[in-house]
């Protein structure tokens, strides 16, 4: 059975581009374009396997996405990969300390990109 | 992507366009005041020109956006058109796989029905030979058996004669006899002549045996048996090249699918850019905002004490500062034509 990825971005240029990377790659996708609509969409019922994630949205940004995400039951360790344009240090140790998987800096390849998600979805 | 490098800005060089008009100031009132109407102008006239561009930037993002959608769309488009290519083909492969074993199943068994029709003549013959040697040795049998009675017949017409003469002497007392005689007599013409239809029915019946049991001519139906499975077997070839020709064809198109696959993704990766550069126009375009806030105050604050211009300047660098921070963060990183010092584009924790 296909796995499960959720997509967080407020550009509809990354939730389309992503999307159909993803689902050609084989994934089943969800998008929301932020924090809040993630997390309305995980408390309807959509248990994704993975999640990525853009870190500046309006609304509900991405870092505090993650932190309400690791609150969730049965959340505690899905992957989350942050998707964003910010590169330093400094926001990559933020997301690391709230439980961020891995971090990737736009833009991503196609190929890379499914590449790193069969490296944090053993099976994918 | 090459990127400007906010670095060579540096934190201490003063605002050029600031110390111009301080320079100035230092002239007459009469010039001062002029200098701040053609000031205050010159700012309108920048923040009019700065939001006529803001709008266009906005309408070139929004452009883009669309545009890079509908680029996304196409491209599924192309790639679900290329995997029902390669579903097609290899439904067809399949198709032919499928019809070249059933061509095999029925091959084996025309091949059997075949071999039987080709040794049918022989089993027919044989067989047929060897009823007929049984008939013709009961058929003699049976000849044998007419000697006999006509022997008894012969025997029987004697006995009635002799009969007939003993009763003939034995007058009154042998008229009985005479009569026992004359059926005696009788009986063995009947049984001459019953000797006579056997065995004109026995000929007849080894005349039949030996002439009516002639085979009838199999050859043309083994010949087309034979033909036929000679077509089928130039079927198989025709199926086999085919089946080949599906293979070679699916594994070329496969190919060129896993290929196209890695393309598109890449393209979907590449169409990632607009929202960078939609990201740093958005940057851009907030500074320009700050900026312009700063520079309406402008006019306002060259009259008043020098205090008020260097807090002009204190806020404007502020806003530089700003922009150049948010720019680093975002800056390129190793993969992307960076410096060594650069983080990796990906990291894993």
């Amino acid at each position: 059975m296909s796995k499960k990825i959720l997509i967080v971005d407020d550009s509809a240029t990354m939730l389309m581009s992503v999307k159909n990377n993803l689902e050609i790659g084989g994934f089943m996708v969800e998008t929301a374009e932020d924090g809040l609509k993630a997390l309305a969409k995980i408390k309807e019922g959509f248990k994704p396997d993975l999640i990525i994630t853009d870190v500046n949205m309006p609304n509900m940004g991405g870092m505090e996405l993650i932190k309400n995400v690791r609150l969730l039951p049965g959340l505690r360790f899905t992957p989350i990969l942050t998707l964003t344009t910010e590169s330093q240090a400094e926001k990559r140790d933020e997301g690391k300390r709230l439980g961020a998987t891995g971090w990737l800096v736009k833009p991503v390849g196609g190929a890379d990109l499914l590449k790193i998600i069969k490296q944090v979805l053993p099976g994918a | 992507m090459k990127t400007f490098d906010y670095r060579i800005l540096g934190k201490n060089t003063p605002p050029r366009f600031l110390g111009a008009i301080l320079d100035t100031l230092r002239g007459t009132s009469s010039d001062a005041r002029q200098v701040v109407e053609k000031t205050s102008l010159l700012i309108d006239n920048h923040v009019r020109l700065d939001a006529a561009i803001d709008e266009q930037l906005k309408a070139v993002s929004m452009e883009t956006e669309a545009a890079a959608i509908n680029l996304i769309g196409q491209v599924r488009k192309l790639n679900d058109a290329a995997v029902a290519l390669v579903c097609y083909l290899d439904n067809s492969d399949q198709s032919t796989q499928s019809m070249g074993h059933g061509l095999k199943d029925s091959l084996a068994s025309i091949h059997l029905i075949s071999k039987f029709v080709e040794e049918l003549p022989d089993m027919i013959r044989g067989d047929v030979a060897q009823v007929q040697t049984t008939a013709l040795k009961e058929i003699d049998g049976l000849n044998s058996f007419i000697g006999v009675i006509k022997e008894i017949s012969m025997q029987s017409k004697l006995l009635a004669i002799n009969a007939a003469i003993e009763a003939a002497h034995a007058g009154e007392a042998g008229k009985s006899f005479v009569v026992l005689a004359r059926e005696l007599r009788v009986l063995a013409e009947r049984s001459a002549q019953a000797a006579a239809m056997i065995e004109k029915g026995l000929k007849t019946a080894q005349q039949a045996m030996r002439e009516g049991l002639a085979l009838s001519p199999m050859e043309n139906h083994i010949a087309e048996a034979g033909t036929i499975v000679e077509s089928i077997l130039h079927l198989q070839v025709s199926n086999n090249d085919l089946q080949q020709h599906y293979k070679e064809l699916f594994e070329v198109v496969t190919q060129h699918n896993v290929s196209l696959a890695s393309e598109i993704a890449e393209l979907l990766g590449h169409i990632q850019f607009q929202d960078v550069v939609r990201q740093r126009i958005e940057r851009i375009a907030d500074s320009v905002a700050q900026r312009n806030d700063l520079l309406k105050e402008l006019p306002r604050r060259i009259g008043e004490p020098k205090l008020g211009m260097i807090d002009l300047e204190t806020k404007m660098r502020g806003v530089l500062d700003d922009y150049v921070s948010k720019e680093e963060r975002h800056a390129p990183t190793s993969d992307a034509g960076a410096g060594h010092d650069a983080l990796p584009k990906f990291e894993l924790f």
